[in-house]
């Protein structure tokens, strides 16, 4: 393990991803994430890596195709409006059956929105978001050091599924220093082979890479096969993170930046005795339903918090059903609620549950 | 007896999908010669576009990959950049792909000298869609979209992109030939070999575009076809090399 | 326990280097500790401010809603923070650049000249570590020792003369209660 270091969560990301392997970066300059690439472009020229900002989100996430293809391990960060731009690729690249790691640093919307800190881009993360059935996996981290984390896994798991893997945060969490330590620089001869891809057909079959089949019942199998893998990671690669819900009464769900910010909620309201819990997602898709459901028998009510107008208590009302109430509080347009706005939220619920 | 003609080796032994007369099988057969002559099968990649020859990965025996709608030159940025240098990319595009919606990636990958190489298709039309209005549309031309001819005040002017590439520090070479007669083709042959020779070389990027037919679109026979190629568009995409010539 | 820390002023006062140093120290000292700047067009111009959190135990929200310490360089950041503050809190402001006293009567309130103080010490831009000497004064949040060794590694890049005019504004501000 390495010494503990004070770092931004923008350059967290990047230093991550050069240990988790990744030599390839394509970028466009939007706020809040302008630290990662301007990291990269440091960065990945000491380590014998490339950099180049794009002319376009557009273009970016075309060049993260071709790197793919051609078996590198390969990234790319943006914020909401370059998100929505890069979402034909996305498609593209779930089609191609393409690894890569994309960061989305979310920003208040819609349009150009603002700067500020957002959770509202989760259904275009979690549902898709482009053309097709997809899906592709997202993370929502909620400190630096579990940031530095997810990213190193996210390029495992998206090499292990071939599949893209989004991260899903904002430019609280991007700003944001915490001390961290990073995994250790990963040998570069043991990332995992790739021998689908376009190397040059020498003394071999071509491999062709493509999300084209004219026939609808060849497509039809395909997307079969897509989905048996999304069926599998839903079963194999659910996260989240459980605080105080032993005893819990009425559970509190939020990710990311509002995750941590709920946390001292419950603190705070384990302090008067009033039996709180926490479950923080940390795979927002696949989502972790089952713990929700666990929970409905011992659980009076459940309240989502996000930093949207409500998105993901559609999730959490789809695992709890009509057996509980599933209360929202939302602050959406990039305002961030305190954990005393969350404190009165839930003491607000708690008293029309009394009611 | 001995053969004299003979499909390239790094071609399918395949008939290709495209219309009777269709200028797209003629240049295909060209790269396929091209790759064999300078022996680069075994490490070269396409990048198909979206279009008609979207198919062209069916026809060579070489590692391809079908990017987005005017994506190609962004996608073989990615490739190449990844992969050893001796490495081969290049990118085949129709008007719609490369000088509509993919005039940004280009342009930029021309004037970034990408050491990649294009082969752009020049048809004047959409082929793939059912001939609808292209940037390279002639004035006056009738298409699905355009049924009482391309008047400049609606669509402007035919869009010259040899010309436009010929001006970017990054470009190595720029050209633009027909393939509709065997002294045109010699030339036309003669222009993707040098293409890929320089991307060989490392000199940058080359594009070479080619007029070509549209038979079935245009509502015309074949060989009226290769008259309008030759009277008519040559007459506004002058054929010539832009830059780079040897 | 967990100190809370908003350090406020103008883009270019140095709020945002007086919370980094807080934090570099807290994890020198292996302590739990989180930076949290107001980011973005607020960085120009108006008030920047930082949250700067540290103590022993896990920190969850980065946001402090009712901060231990205030520091206030100028007189927005007083008119914003000033009622933030926890009972018994600690106020530290910038006398050079207040028009006002502040108003509550249930904090502990210091004042410092602390441009004045800077000058003194060779630097002027140090305004901020001369507020960061009292505050460490103050509130042992983290060893003297500990806050030179980091400003020493923080401004290297600017040169010895830099490093030891800061060191030399940390003890003008330190003294500054005596």
């Amino acid at each position: 393990m390495g010494e503990k270091v004070l770092i931004k969560g923008v350059e967290a990301i990047a230093e991550s991803a050069i240990r988790a392997g990744c030599r390839m970066f394509f970028g466009y300059p939007i706020t809040p994430q302008n630290e990662t690439p301007e990291y990269m472009s440091r960065r990945l020229p000491q380590v014998e890596g490339i950099f180049l900002q794009a002319e376009s989100e557009i273009a970016a996430i075309n060049m993260v195709m071709g790197a793919s293809a051609a078996g590198a391990r390969v990234m790319t960060t943006t914020s909401s409006p370059g998100f929505s731009l890069m979402m034909e690729g996305m498609s593209y690249l779930v089609g191609m059956e393409l690894p890569c790691v994309v960061a989305n640093v979310v920003r208040g919307g819609p349009g150009l929105g603002n700067i500020a800190p957002a959770q509202s881009d989760y259904f275009q993360a979690t549902k898709g978001g482009g053309h097709g059935d997809y899906k592709t996996i997202v993370f929502g981290p909620s400190t630096v050091q579990e940031l530095v984390e997810l990213t190193y896994h996210s390029f495992d798991l998206a090499d292990k599924y071939r599949n893209p893997v989004v991260l899903l945060t904002d430019g609280a969490l991007g700003q944001m220093m915490e001390p961290v330590i990073f995994p250790e620089m990963r040998k570069l001869n043991t990332l995992p082979e790739k021998p689908w891809a376009l190397t040059g057909a020498l003394n071999r079959e071509k491999n062709i890479i493509m999300s084209f089949e004219m026939d609808p019942k060849i497509l039809e199998n395909i997307n079969w096969e897509l989905q048996k893998k999304f069926q599998k990671i839903s079963e194999d690669e659910v996260k989240y993170e459980e605080y105080a819900t032993d005893d819990a009464e009425f559970v509190i769900v939020a990710y990311g930046t509002i995750g941590r910010i709920a946390k001292s909620t419950v603190k705070a309201l384990r302090e008067e005795n009033i039996p709180v819990g926490l479950i923080r997602p940390i795979s927002l898709w696949p989502f972790p339903y089952g713990v929700i459901t666990q929970l409905v028998p011992q659980v009076e009510a459940f309240m989502v918090v996000e930093m949207s107008a409500g998105q993901m208590v559609e999730d959490v009302r789809l695992a709890v059903g009509d057996r509980r109430p599933v209360f929202f509080y939302g602050r959406p347009g990039g305002m961030v609620p305190s954990p005393r706005d969350i404190t009165e939220k839930v003491k607000q619920c708690l008293s029309m549950l009394l009611s | 007896m001995k053969p004299v003609y003979l499909r390239p080796q790094s071609m399918e032994d395949r008939i290709t999908h495209y219309c009777p007369g269709c200028h797209h099988g003629i240049i295909h057969r060209l790269i396929g010669e091209v790759i064999d002559e300078l022996g680069i099968r075994g490490k070269t990649i396409g990048v198909a576009p979206i279009g008609c020859s979207v198919f062209i990965y069916a026809y060579f025996k070489l590692d391809f990959v079908v990017t987005p709608h005017g994506r190609a030159p962004a996608a073989a940025t990615g490739i190449k950049r990844s992969l050893p240098s001796d490495r081969i990319v290049f990118t085949y595009q129709g008007d719609g792909d490369l000088a509509s919606i993919g005039l940004a990636e280009i342009i930029h990958a021309a004037n970034r000298g990408e050491n990649i190489t294009s082969i752009f298709v020049n048809n004047a039309n959409y082929g793939m869609t059912g001939g609808q209005l292209a940037p390279t549309t002639l004035l006056g031309q009738i298409t699905t979209t355009s049924p009482y001819g391309r008047k400049i005040a609606v669509d402007g002017y035919p869009f010259h992109i040899a010309e436009l590439m010929s001006n970017f520090k990054g470009v190595a070479y720029s050209g633009r030939f027909a393939v509709y007669d065997p002294k045109k083709i010699i030339s036309a042959r003669k222009a993707i070999k040098t293409a890929f020779k320089n991307q060989m070389e490392g000199k940058g990027f080359s594009i070479v575009e080619l007029l070509s037919n549209c038979p079935i679109n245009w509502r015309v026979s074949v060989s009226d076809s290769i008259k309008f190629v030759k009277e008519n568009m040559e007459a506004e995409f002058p054929l010539g090399v832009f830059k780079g010539g040897e | 326990m967990n100190y809370e820390i908003i350090v406020s002023g103008f883009g270019g006062q140095g709020v945002l280097i007086f919370g980094e140093i807080l934090s570099q120290g807290a994890l020198k000292e292996n302590k739990h500790t989180v930076w949290f700047p107001a980011y973005g067009p607020e960085q120009r111009g108006g008030t920047a401010n930082c949250t700067i959190i540290i103590g022993d135990e896990e920190i969850a929200s980065p946001i402090s809603i009712d901060p231990d310490i205030v520091v206030a360089l100028n007189q927005p950041s007083l008119d914003k923070f000033e009622p933030w503050l926890k009972k018994g809190g600690l106020l530290i402001i910038n006398k050079t650049l207040t028009t006002r006293k502040p108003l509550r009567d249930d904090i502990k309130i210091i004042e410092i000249d602390a441009l004045t103080l800077a000058r003194e010490a060779g630097e002027e831009r140090a305004t901020n570590i001369v507020l960061l000497g009292r505050l460490l004064k103050e509130i042992p949040l983290l060893s003297v020792d500990t806050v030179k060794e980091v400003i020493s590694v923080i401004f290297a890049h600017r040169g010895e003369k830099v490093i030891a005019a800061n060191i030399k504004a940390l003890n003008t501000g330190w003294n500054s209660g005596d």
